[in-house]
């Protein structure tokens, strides 16, 4: 085995500031682009409360505030005056549809049913009949007792350095360059409520995130994980615990496989002020492979925990600011006991806008480390590796009617809520071990489609 | 710290009052008025339908659109009637027919969205929509019952005290003997519930009394009060039946031809803006974090 080479950590000032100036151009530009304005709601003249204190019985009047309150993001508002219209114009059907679909997304699915129902056999068009029918079908759907899912995404990627490898260093035949790939994920869920007024419920969920690159292969990936929980409303707040197992395929080659549960916890510290702790404990079960002799050293108990904040200034946007640190125990062996032992601790600011128009834009960035406890002897014989990473990543989606009402086009309804996502992710990894500093700019175009049984 | 916001007219009505007393009741009317001016006005009358009765400080009116509404106004629905009030911090209560129900507490600061909103209902359905002091203060909102309390965390429920409740509640095939037909009382919640399709947080309510309590944290189940004191019922679902019975009281429904009287759009979906709302999907993010160690392998390996 030949060590390879070896360098010290860029802990020099320059390094240092470069990083920090990254992270500063990053975290601001997660910030900025979630206060961007949003679609005509604040072009056009805002109605404020006091007007409708002033003119309650204005029909146009109360109309446009509900329309307000529903590009904000306020539904229970919009609900409150499309329900003053209708104690007003009870036969006014456009607007019991409109009240029927605020209901529907406010999860009070009784009282969507009623609305919806209420309108069979009314005089409506043929586009408004056909909303009352999916609407309703989707109430009935969302009140059993077992609700399934599925979603499927597909997509390509293209990588500046899909290999993970570092441009300093001078490798002899090793597959280097960009590259693309189909990259994929599904996953089916069964959710089986418990029908006892908190909302709690059992859930099973499998999945599969796949990733295939045209000329590369050694980053190909395939991870499949299988996770079963109960989420419970107690205390104020929701408690998930959870039992989960998962497999991996690296190159083709079976490489891991993991078995462990976990608890989620979210307590609303106020309405706009949610907090949340997580933790886990998995044990993780490496196999050899072709491309790495490490294979079970690396086998051990994987365990942490996350904790963090999430703010919703307004209905439209929340920033989540969390950290969270792990502990891998792994067995090692007779001359590296402790060299895939390793402590890992992260710091993430993410930001979601709900552009408006059905656009969200999803903005993260972040910032870990990881330090192994000894010399492993793989990497190298005399340094212990230690990674810092700083990654960041934008991506903006929109189902694909958003996208094309602009060009005036209506899509058949099967395709018509597809959600088509574009991201860009930057990751710059600096490590004690040289070969493993690397940076990577990666782009992405996913479409998802969601199904409901 | 007792802040209140006054609707425009009150005063005007005050200074029409001083001018109709006669000279022998002006003391005493003086005396009426400044009390009536030390009820504030703390909402309006969004929508009547029907025969609804206000009373201030025991002088009746028949309600009307606009009209002010104060602290301790009693409210008195009859039969076929319905109201919806407005407060000054947006929330929404609406009252369906036979319902008695005044608001008995309103502190509010506009610049902080602090305050406290409660109120009591002696009989009838009745739906009670958060406002602003309900979302920033969960714990400054609650409606009384003559049986329990209800505390309201961010949200919509709808609640129905008196004869009718041991109605609903034998229509869920619970218990209803002893029950008391003055002080009965079922709560249901109505949302916004885990499957929202907002960023709304999801809203809960809390039924207590002497006898204990419930949490309600979904939508459309309910708890049944039997009487002063009696333990609320654990939760149960509402059925089909039962929310028909209730909707009688509180909801409307189309009873002739169909009327457009402003410009909707042909799309209620679009208008709801359902079409228009998206989350990312979790998990979709490429790539897999946790597989880096394997990834990076071959960068070691290649020099085996």
């Amino acid at each position: 085995m030949t060590p390879v080479i070896v360098s010290p950590r860029k802990t020099n000032l320059m390094s240092g500031l470069m990083k920090a100036s990254k992270a500063a151009v990053a975290l601001s530009a997660v910030c900025v682009v979630a206060f961007i304005p949003l679609d005509g709601v604040r072009a056009q003249e805002a109605i404020s409360f006091q007007q409708v204190l002033a003119s309650p019985d204005d029909t146009q009047l109360n109309l446009d505030y509900a329309r307000q309150q529903v590009a904000a993001g306020n539904l229970q508002q919009a609900s409150a005056a499309l329900e003053r219209l209708l104690l007003a114009q009870p036969n006014w059907d456009s607007v019991r549809l409109f009240y029927g679909i605020v209901l529907y997304r406010l999860d009070d699915l009784s009282g969507a049913k009623r609305e919806l129902k209420l309108l069979e056999g009314r005089d409506l068009s043929p586009k408004q009949e056909g909303e009352r029918r999916k609407y309703l079908a989707l109430a009935e759907q969302a009140s059993r007792r077992v609700r399934m899912s599925a979603r499927f995404s597909l997509g390509l990627r293209t990588d500046s350095n899909p290999g993970r490898l570092n441009d300093e260093v001078d490798l002899f035949d090793v597959e280097d360059g960009p590259d693309s790939a189909f990259t994929g994920a599904s996953q089916f869920r069964i959710e089986v409520d418990f029908q006892n007024g908190r909302g709690d419920f059992a859930f099973v969920q499998i999945g599969g995130v796949f990733n295939q690159y045209f000329e590369i292969g050694r980053a190909d990936f395939a991870h499949f994980p299988v996770k079963a929980g109960v989420t419970l409303h107690r205390f104020g707040g929701t408690i998930t615990p959870y039992v989960l197992a998962s497999h991996s395929i690296v190159q083709n080659e079976e490489f891991r496989s993991e078995t462990g549960g976990g608890i989620d916890t979210n307590w609303s510290i106020n309405a706009q002020l949610d907090w949340f702790l997580n933790g886990f404990a998995q044990y993780q079960d490496y196999d050899e492979t072709s491309f790495s002799i490490v294979g079970d050293l690396r086998d051990g108990w994987l365990y942490g925990g996350k904790t963090g904040l999430r703010w919703r200034p307004s209905d439209r946007q929340t920033f989540t600011l969390s950290g969270s640190v792990r502990r891998k125990d792994a067995e090692g062996d007779l001359f590296a006991p402790d060299g895939f032992s390793y402590d890992f601790a992260k710091i993430e600011l993410s930001s979601l806008t709900l552009l408006g128009g059905g656009f969200y834009l999803n903005a993260k960035a972040s910032y870990s480390q990881t330090n192994y406890d000894e010399v492993d002897f793989f990497t190298s014989f005399s340094d212990i590796r230690e990674d810092e990473r700083f990654y960041a990543r934008v991506a903006v989606g929109a189902p694909l009617s958003a996208l094309f009402t602009s060009a005036d086009i209506e899509l058949p309804e099967a395709i018509a809520d597809i959600v088509a996502q574009v991201g860009v992710s930057y990751t710059d990894q600096n490590s004690s071990i040289s070969n493993l500093t690397f940076d990577n700019w990666s782009g992405d175009l996913l479409f998802t489609k969601r199904v409901q049984f | 710290m007792r802040l209140f916001k006054t609707m425009p007219g009150a005063k005007s009505s005050l200074s029409k009052r001083f001018a109709q007393s006669t000279a022998a009741g002006a003391l005493a009317t003086s005396l009426l008025a400044q009390a009536a001016w030390a009820a504030p006005v703390i909402g309006t009358s969004a929508a009547v339908r029907g025969n609804v009765f206000v009373t201030t400080q025991g002088a009746e009116r028949k309600a009307r659109v606009r009209d002010a509404i104060k602290l301790e106004d009693r409210v008195l629905t009859r039969d076929d009637s319905a109201l919806q009030i407005l407060l000054l911090d947006q929330t929404t209560f609406t009252v369906g027919q036979n319902c008695e129900m005044t608001i008995d507490r309103f502190v509010y600061d506009p610049a902080t969205s602090a305050g406290t909103v409660s109120a009591r209902v002696a009989k009838g359905a009745f739906r009670f929509m958060s406002g602003r002091i309900g979302k920033q203060n969960p714990t400054n909102a609650s409606v009384d019952t003559p049986a329990a309390t209800i505390g309201i965390r961010g949200t919509s429920f709808e609640g129905i005290v008196g004869e009718d409740a041991i109605a609903l509640a034998g229509l869920a095939g619970l218990n209803t003997a002893g029950a008391d037909p003055r002080s009965a009382s079922i709560v249901i919640l109505k949302g916004p519930g885990s499957r929202r399709n907002s960023l709304d947080n999801v809203g809960a309510i809390t039924v207590s009394n002497s006898g204990g309590s419930q949490i309600l944290t979904a939508p459309n189940y309910a708890v049944f009060v039997s009487a002063i004191g009696a333990a609320p019922s654990a939760p149960f679902q509402m059925t089909p039946a039962m929310q028909d019975y209730l909707d009688f009281f509180l909801r409307s429904k189309p009873n002739g031809a169909p009327v457009n009287p402003a410009d909707v759009l042909d799309s209620a979906e679009g208008e709801a803006g359902q079409d228009k709302f998206e989350l990312p999907e979790i998990g979709t993010d490429p790539p897999a974090e946790d597989l880096e160690d394997g990834l990076q392998d071959p960068s070691i390996q290649i020099f085996s």
